[in-house]
């Protein structure tokens, strides 16, 4: 069975004053079915913006969108960077993926009750629903993620942060789409509420295939199949999550883990020295080179190419060449 | 956009030019029949006469004189105020505040041009009294503003630490918080001027503001009404120009908060 | 609270404001020029005649007393009575208000379907035709309105004919009295004759303070809905494949609530324009009422008129704010519940 997403090559840039930021910079992935794929990397790193393009929900001032992003269902496929406006609209999204948003908090009509709001997506893709079952549907999708039925009457503001993300975690499953894209979707809730919606996604694990993007790796390491690492716009590590947590063969995923807290282990916290590199003048030659401590010439020159590392697992390093 | 700037500077540059320089170009007084009444636009008479034989084209540069000017004191006068009760209003707060405020709310909610129709009613027709109240109908605007930004930069540290240091309220108010709010008030004076023209030229045209027979281009309008609609279209001119100078005003004030970041305080 | 309470309370929130204004209304029509009588029949009239006229309005007792008839006079719908023809002031207000609010509903018709067109326009196609409505914004708020109804008649009624310049109907057309609006008396008393007449002589007087007043609407609409379509919703309808122009109706809806609250602010542009358009288009309402009177030195109508607008204002306030609650479901859920 072929991946049920294919992502080659794909670029989002887009106009900031008179620079170009370069947000997404030929990235390639694939995401088998009921797969989760947790993509990491600080803020500033373009993962976020990978989730937009991945969806083509393209600011208002993009200047460059290109690759390719292709969607398998079934015998049909679609190429979501070159199909139509009306077609994307039609067929792919919210239909055949999803995505539950960073912001989840302003993400639902304010001046709308969750019911109608639901119903109105719905709607859009399942004419065939009148309103009476357009709401049963919406009351079955809300009491899949543990809200009482009467949230339907509510209005955005008369709900806490922790239901609101549950609603917007219910709206993008309840057309069944093949891929639901996760920006964060724990970021902004409180460690209780946290603890809850990350036993809500592990329960929906195997149903769909998700791409998960956090700057969590705990959370990362506890839902995700594999793992890729982002880095000033372009992926420098994929592979299963074992082997990219256990053995991580990019320095920066090393130096990812190493400023990251973990129950298990004590040791010391290292940061990252240096900053995240601008998206608008990237380093030249492989971009992490001036936070890294193994940098070589080369570095400072040529851009690493991926390499196997291991079965499923590829890294950007000139290390892995030498 | 910053040709909103360029063009409102330019009209309004034009207009005050047009409005000065009569005395140097045109020999033709605005106020004497130098010719027979109504004549068409002719070379003689670039806009034509009126229906006193009067030269359209100078009264209209001669009847500017009067809407600038009233505008301009009436810009002054409820600046002035407006900021003074609101910097008051806002830097002592309590009961005071709230009164202050709520009348100024309710002023504002209520058609300024009635106000002023009324204060000139009782003051009688002079470009003064105009002047007066027009620049009282439009203290609000002001007051809001200046009552709005002292709120705020009361809670700035800078102030505090001034207050910590024994400044008085009248000297933290004039040292600190007025030179904040300058710019901005220039800046709304300069879309207020708009309005005020507006408002003159309305206040002219009932002729609440001059005795014929000086000119001003609300009450020649208003003097030509029944002439324009016997087909005297040139005798609109000075209607054109009361729309020209306010659009000069407006788009130069857009242009001036655009360029300094102020479209939120609008 | 129950919707009953909750009018009840926004009518007594109204009540300070209806104070301050007649207060100010008192204060500039009689403290100002110490004796508004002589200052409005001038001091040539005979003293007599002078005291006589003081004596008839109260304006001879002292100014606290004064206040008070004043008030009780506002709240008891007495005005006093007209020095031109006697008759009590509220019954000429009566009279004229009719067709001062048929040139203000239809003028605010116009501006309001102007608003929408064109800021929907702006929202939907941005760039180049949103620039062009904001100017659109700018130049219709500065038209001067009598020469902007002055060249509309010009041009509509005198070169081409097709509509007439002044008045609300032809005479002798008139429809029976119900309402006092004649679109609306003529329509319930299927005098399409009459009706037509109406609505052509509405035509130009409403195209031309509606266009004004539209330049202020356009530009709230217009503001509060590209406010809105950058708000994280927005994201999500797009993402969810509604289509663009569902998504605008939906970046429109939830810009409602701030846009009515700041058009309510600007009904009295609506009010001020409609003086200005009275008066260019002869139209019998308040407005040309105000400007005959204080020609005619009429005191206590001119009084009477202006605290009429007081009460006018008032009153559109109150009904904003009942709209918002329809609107604003936040409103809503805290006062039914």
């Amino acid at each position: 069975m072929p991946p049920v997403l294919v992502v080659e090559g794909l670029r989002l840039y887009y106009g900031m004053g008179k620079d170009v930021v370069k947000a997404v910079d030929g990235v390639s992935l694939e995401l088998d079915r009921g797969e989760v794929l947790a993509v990491v990397g600080e803020s500033g790193s373009g993962k976020s913006s990978l989730g937009y393009a991945i969806m083509r929900l393209l600011p208002e001032n993009a200047v460059l969108y290109d690759g390719r992003i292709l969607l398998h269902d079934g015998g049909a496929e679609f190429d979501i960077v070159s199909m139509d406006e009306e077609a994307l609209r039609r067929d792919v999204r919210w239909k055949r993926i999803s995505m539950v948003f960073q912001a989840s908090m302003n993400a639902i009509d304010p001046v709308s009750t969750i019911g109608d709001f639901i119903y109105r997506i719905v709607r859009e893709h399942r004419p065939d629903l009148d309103k009476r079952r357009g709401l049963a549907a919406a009351a079955e999708a809300i009491k899949s993620v543990g809200l009482p039925v009467s949230v339907l009457d509510m209005y955005p503001f008369e709900l806490s942060g922790g239901m609101k993300q549950r609603v917007m975690i219910a709206l993008a499953l309840i057309l069944r789409p093949l891929v639901v894209i996760l920006d964060e979707p724990t970021s902004a809730l409180d460690v209780i509420t946290q603890a809850n919606v990350i036993s809500l996604l592990k329960s929906l694990r195997g149903d769909v295939s998700m791409i998960l993007i956090t700057h969590d790796l705990a959370l990362a390491s506890e839902i995700a199949d594999r793992i890729a690492v982002m880095y000033a716009g372009k992926i420098v590590e994929i592979g299963p999550s074992d082997a990219v947590l256990t053995s991580p063969r990019h320095p920066y995923t090393g130096a990812l883990l190493e400023s990251t807290p973990t129950l298990r282990q004590d040791r010391a916290l290292s940061s990252i020295p240096g900053r995240v590199p601008s998206l608008i003048r990237p380093p030249p030659g492989c971009r992490f080179h001036p936070r890294c401590g193994h940098a070589m010439d080369i570095c400072r020159r040529e851009e690493p190419p991926m390499v196997d590392v291991g079965p499923g697992h590829r890294a950007a390093c000139w290390l892995l060449r030498t | 956009m910053a040709v909103k700037l360029y063009v409102g500077a330019a009209v309004v540059a034009a207009i005050l030019i047009f409005i000065a320089i009569p005395p140097l170009l045109i020999g033709t007084s605005p106020t004497l029949s130098t010719d027979r009444p109504l004549l068409p636009p002719s070379p003689a008479h670039p806009l034509g006469t009126d229906y006193l034989g009067r030269d359209v084209l100078a009264r209209l540069m001669y009847g500017g004189r009067v809407p600038l000017g009233v505008a301009l004191l009436a810009t002054l006068i409820s600046s002035i105020a407006g900021v003074l009760l609101g910097m008051f209003s806002g830097y002592t707060g309590r009961w005071l505040d709230r009164l202050l405020t709520m009348t100024m709310d309710s002023l504002y909610a209520f058609p300024g041009l009635l106000m002023a129709m009324a204060i000139a009613a009782v003051l009688g027709p002079s470009p003064l009294n105009a002047a007066l109240a027009i620049g009282f109908v439009y203290i609000p605007t002001y007051y809001r503003l200046a009552r709005n930004e002292t709120q705020v930069i009361k809670t700035f540290q800078y102030i505090e630490a001034a207050r910590a240091l024994g400044a008085s309220t009248t000297h933290i108010v004039v040292r600190h918080v007025l030179p904040v709010l300058t710019l901005t008030i220039v800046v709304i004076a300069t879309i207020n001027l708009a309005d005020a023209i507006l408002t003159e030229a309305a206040l002219a045209f009932f002729g609440y503001t001059v005795v014929p027979p000086t000119p001003d281009w609300g009450a020649d309008l208003s003097a030509a009404k029944s002439y324009i609609l016997n087909g005297a279209w040139w005798l609109l001119t000075p209607g054109l120009m009361i729309v020209l100078a306010a659009l000069g005003f407006s788009l130069l004030g857009e242009g001036l908060a655009d360029r300094f970041g102020l479209r939120k305080k609008l | 609270m129950s919707p009953l309470r909750y009018i009840l309370l926004r009518l007594a929130l109204a009540l300070p404001t209806m104070l301050i204004l007649l207060t100010v209304v008192f204060l500039i029509l009689r403290v100002i020029p110490g004796n508004p009588i002589e200052a409005m029949v001038g001091q040539k009239a005979p003293p007599e005649y002078i005291q006589q006229l003081m004596e008839q309005t109260g304006l001879n007792k002292p100014l606290y007393v004064q206040y008070l008839d004043y008030i009780r006079g506002v709240f008891t719908g007495d005005l006093g009575r007209s020095f031109i023809d006697n008759r009590p002031v509220i019954a000429d207000i009566m009279d004229r208000f009719p067709a001062t609010v048929e040139l203000a509903v239809f003028s605010f018709l116009v501006s309001i379907a102007i608003g929408h067109a064109l800021a929907f326009l702006a929202a939907y196609f941005r760039r180049n035709v949103d620039e062009a409505v904001r100017l659109y914004a700018i130049i219709a708020y500065i038209l001067f309105i009598p020469f902007f109804g002055l060249a509309l008649q010009l041009i509509f009624g005198v070169y081409l004919r097709w509509l007439p310049i002044g008045g609300r109907i032809t005479p002798g057309l008139e429809p029976p009295h119900i309402t006092g609006l004649y679109v609306v008396d003529a329509a319930i008393s299927g005098d399409w004759p009459a009706l037509v007449s109406a609505l052509k002589h509405l035509a130009l007087p409403s195209i031309t303070l509606g266009i004004v007043i539209s330049g202020v609407f356009t530009r709230f609409i217009r503001n509060n809905m590209v406010k809105t379509l950058e708000e994280d919703f927005i994201t999500t309808y797009r993402a969810a494949g509604l289509p663009r122009w569902r998504v605008l109706m939906r970046a429109y809806r939830a810009a409602l609530v701030p846009t009515i609250t700041m058009m309510g602010l600007q009904l009295a542009l609506l009010l001020q324009g409609a003086v200005l358009t009275e008066t260019t288009f002869s139209w019998p309402g308040l407005g040309t009422l105000l400007l005959e009177r204080i020609q005619y030195l009429d005191y206590p109508t001119v009084q009477g008129v202006v605290i009429f607008y007081v009460l006018i204002v008032v009153f559109i306030n109150i009904a904003v704010d009942l709209v918002n609650l329809a609107v604003d479901p936040r409103l809503r859920r805290g006062v039914w519940q």
